[in-house]
């Protein structure tokens, strides 16, 4: 899987500090309720579909339980608030650590399974969990699900209170954290340890992750901050129903993990908006607007199997190229003449099997001498062998594809050994060389 | 405890057993021919049931329930072989198949059960059953009809069986299941068999939609109990052999039966759910099945 952190130039920190920024201003600019109400459901969906990945996406194991963490969450803090009376705080921090030992639990049935095994156990244990939450209605309200769950308050202070923005920002604290939080853990030595087990089950054995030890720990990781979100929505929604198990909520979840690519924390996030946003705009057209959603999910797996974060990559690497292509571009009209009166010819656009490269050629019928310039030169190295030999024999240079002034190439088709092999028979073939002197350095 | 009690629950089991057999043996041969789970499969059912309840209206030519159950059948077919080419074949090829291939079915799955509530509406039907009388079985009334559908269920699933062994085509569907590359180098159209898989998959889940639809009430969303049901018994029994999912249906549905009579309606799935993740400790590949590497 081709995976390269965006924005590596700032190592990520400015762009992650400009998006939360703009999170921050963006509720007093939007003081609509129902805008910061579709923001808040955006960071749940963020947050659960980011931690998904760490099972699904780093650690390989289909986990399809991955929304009873949620579901446990939510049902955990519902119990705990308002049946047994614990005060809502305590019982939101509680949500993630029963999350987690369910966690623990499923893992073990999961240890020694693989594949599609994985998927049929997972949601078992979902329907598992969401019988026991049914038959047990004096609980859980069965069917119908919770209503009136203890709302969160600070000193007497209502988090719904002015237009929600005490839970606008405890949802955003919250993906903050689980950002964060996947962020350290995918780059730390367990992080290392779970992606290994996924590319090469046996290598990563052999040298000594414990896979049984780790796929537990994935498992664990990926609870937790589902856990707490799960818990959130029951003190904001104050409602734990049954629905949150059923194939809708995991299809949203899922397609918006899929939409975002695989193993791409920014993927996810960015994927959350996007779907999370076209649920509450179709939100009118009742079955239409799922339909329309399966069918765009459809359309993304089929065309884009990478996911959206590919595509971005994708887009941002052709920027890249774009830019270097139109400076390059520049440079041979703009610094024509300083080369010229460098090497002493003017050079040219010659194309070959391998895009154009520019060469420059002295031309007239003497003994032929090919220079080639080693990696980040450009063939103005040889300004001193043209000045020297130009009289004597045919002087030919040039720049091999994306350096000097040759345009760009593709990067694994043209930027080896080979391929610049093959340029240089092209050359000689259409500058009719014969048998030249080649010099490289 | 009265005899006729216990006989009674017995052959609601077996009945339910012989829709579950019919539903799970669709699942299992898409599982073991193409390797991935079809999450569409419950509504497969459901438009099954459909379609027959459609056809059987005045409006729409009030063909009779069994030629109503071949068309929906046939209509089947072709919606589960024109899937394969939407839903699965695309990435065939990708490492990530099997999740893909999740992703794609839920999304058709959501996509029938909404097209159905928008065609259907919301309201449930029924279909007429055709048989109403009853007989008498060491004290029990037993509906005829329950029979006929066991009946038809085992001889569907007999066909289907000598389908898979005897004919050309059965054969060549197994070999592609078992040796895609092989397969394709003795010439086979793979894609065409697999896509044929889904379709038979289909048909079968098509005529117990039509079980179902005229035993209860049906719905938009009733596929999704037999999916999971389907789900249990393709667990419980393995799929090693084209028999072991139909023993583990009858497990299943003699052990609902009981669990729902004595322990209550809402106990009954849990206690299968605990049953499947119980076997899947112990043995993992099945109740009637032997380890293997691949599917």
């Amino acid at each position: 899987m081709k995976y390269a952190p965006p924005f590596h130039k700032t190592n990520g920190f400015f762009p992650v500090m400009l998006v939360l920024a703009v999170l921050t201003v963006l509720p007093f600019i939007f003081t609509d309720t129902y805008i910061r109400h579709t923001l808040i459901l955006v960071f749940v969906y963020a947050i659960i579909a980011s931690n998904w990945d760490i099972s699904l996406g780093y650690g390989g194991i289909v986990n399809f339980a991955h929304l009873a963490f949620f579901a446990i969450g939510l049902y955990s803090y519902g119990i705990l608030a308002k049946v047994i009376g614990v005060n809502p705080w305590l019982a939101l921090a509680l949500a993630p650590v029963l999350a987690v030992v369910f966690a623990a639990l499923l893992a073990i049935p999961i240890l020694r399974l693989e594949g599609i095994y994985v998927i049929l156990v997972t949601i078992a244990a979902t329907q598992l969990i969401l019988q026991i939450v049914v038959s047990q209605s004096d609980y859980t309200g069965g069917t119908g699900g919770m209503v009136l769950l203890p709302r969160l308050t600070i000193g007497g202070y209502r988090l719904t209170s002015d237009g929600r923005i005490g839970y606008y920002f405890l949802a955003l604290a919250l993906l903050g954290g689980s950002t964060f939080f996947i962020y350290k853990l995918e780059r730390s030595a367990l992080g290392r340890a779970i992606k290994a087990l996924r590319d090469n089950k046996y290598y990563a054995i052999s040298r000594g992750v414990a896979e049984g030890r780790i796929r537990l720990l994935t498992l664990c990781a990926s609870a937790i901050f589902p856990g707490l979100a799960g818990g959130f929505y029951g003190a904001y929604l104050r409602v734990a129903s049954p629905d949150v198990f059923g194939l809708g909520f995991l299809t949203i979840a899922l397609s918006i993990l899929l939409l975002g690519g695989v193993s791409t924390l920014w993927g996810a996030l960015i994927a959350a908006f996007l779907v999370t946003i076209l649920n509450q705009a179709l939100a009118d057209y009742g079955s239409w607007r799922t339909i329309i959603i399966a069918v765009a999910i459809i359309a993304v797996v089929v065309i884009y199997p990478g996911g959206l974060f590919a595509a971005l990559q994708e887009a941002w690497g052709a920027s890249n190229r774009l830019k270097t292509d139109l400076i390059a571009r520049w440079r041979r009209h703009r610094n024509a003449h300083q080369r010229e009166t460098a090497i002493g010819v003017t050079d040219r656009l010659i194309e070959t099997s391998h895009w154009a490269v520019s060469v420059a050629d002295t031309g007239g019928d003497k003994p032929a001498l090919l220079f080639i310039h080693g990696n980040s030169s450009a063939k103005e190295v040889f300004r001193h062998q043209f000045t020297r030999f130009r009289d004597s024999h045919r002087v030919v240079a040039l720049d091999l594809p994306g350096h000097g002034v040759s345009p760009n190439a593709h990067p694994e088709r043209d930027y080896n050994v080979e391929a610049y092999a093959e340029i240089v028979r092209d050359l000689v073939e259409t500058l009719g060389l014969g048998e030249p002197v080649i010099f490289g350095w | 405890m009265a005899v006729e009690t216990l006989l009674f629950v017995l052959m609601s089991g077996v009945l339910l057993g012989g829709l579950y057999a019919l539903m799970a043996t669709g699942l299992a041969v898409v599982w073991t021919t193409l390797g991935v789970f079809n999450f569409a499969h419950g509504t497969f059912v459901a438009l099954g049931a459909y379609i027959a309840w459609q056809a059987t209206q005045a409006m729409t030519g009030g063909l009779g329930l069994i030629l109503a159950a071949f068309l929906s059948m046939i209509v089947m077919f072709g919606v589960g072989f024109a899937l394969h080419y939407v839903l699965i074949k695309p990435f065939e090829r990708n490492f990530n198949l099997v999740l893909l291939a999740v992703i794609t079915t839920l999304a058709a799955a959501s996509i029938i059960e909404n097209g159905i509530l928008l065609t259907w509406g919301p309201r449930d039907k029924q279909i007429t059953p055709p048989l109403t009388g009853k007989i008498e079985l060491m004290g029990a009334a037993i509906n005829i009809y329950d029979f006929v559908i066991l009946a038809i269920s085992l001889v569907a699933l007999l066909a289907l069986a000598l389908f898979l062994s005897k004919t050309a085509t059965g054969r060549a569907m197994r070999a592609a299941a078992q040796n895609r590359e092989a397969a394709e180098l003795m010439g086979f159209d793979v894609p065409r068999l697999y896509a044929m898989a889904i379709g038979i998959s289909a048909a079968t889940a098509a005529l117990a939609g039509v079980f179902v639809g005229s035993l209860r009430f049906i719905s938009p969303t009733f596929g999704s109990d037999p999916l999971m049901k389907s789900l249990v018994v393709v667990i419980l029994g393995g799929v090693a052999r084209f028999t072991s999912p139909i023993y583990a249906a009858f497990i299943v549905g003699i052990a609902e039966a009981f669990s729902g009579y004595f322990l209550g309606l809402y106990w009954a799935p849990a206690v299968l759910f605990a049953m499947m993740i119980a076997v899947l400790l112990i043995k993992p590949e099945g109740l009637f099945g032997h380890r293997s590497k691949t599917l």
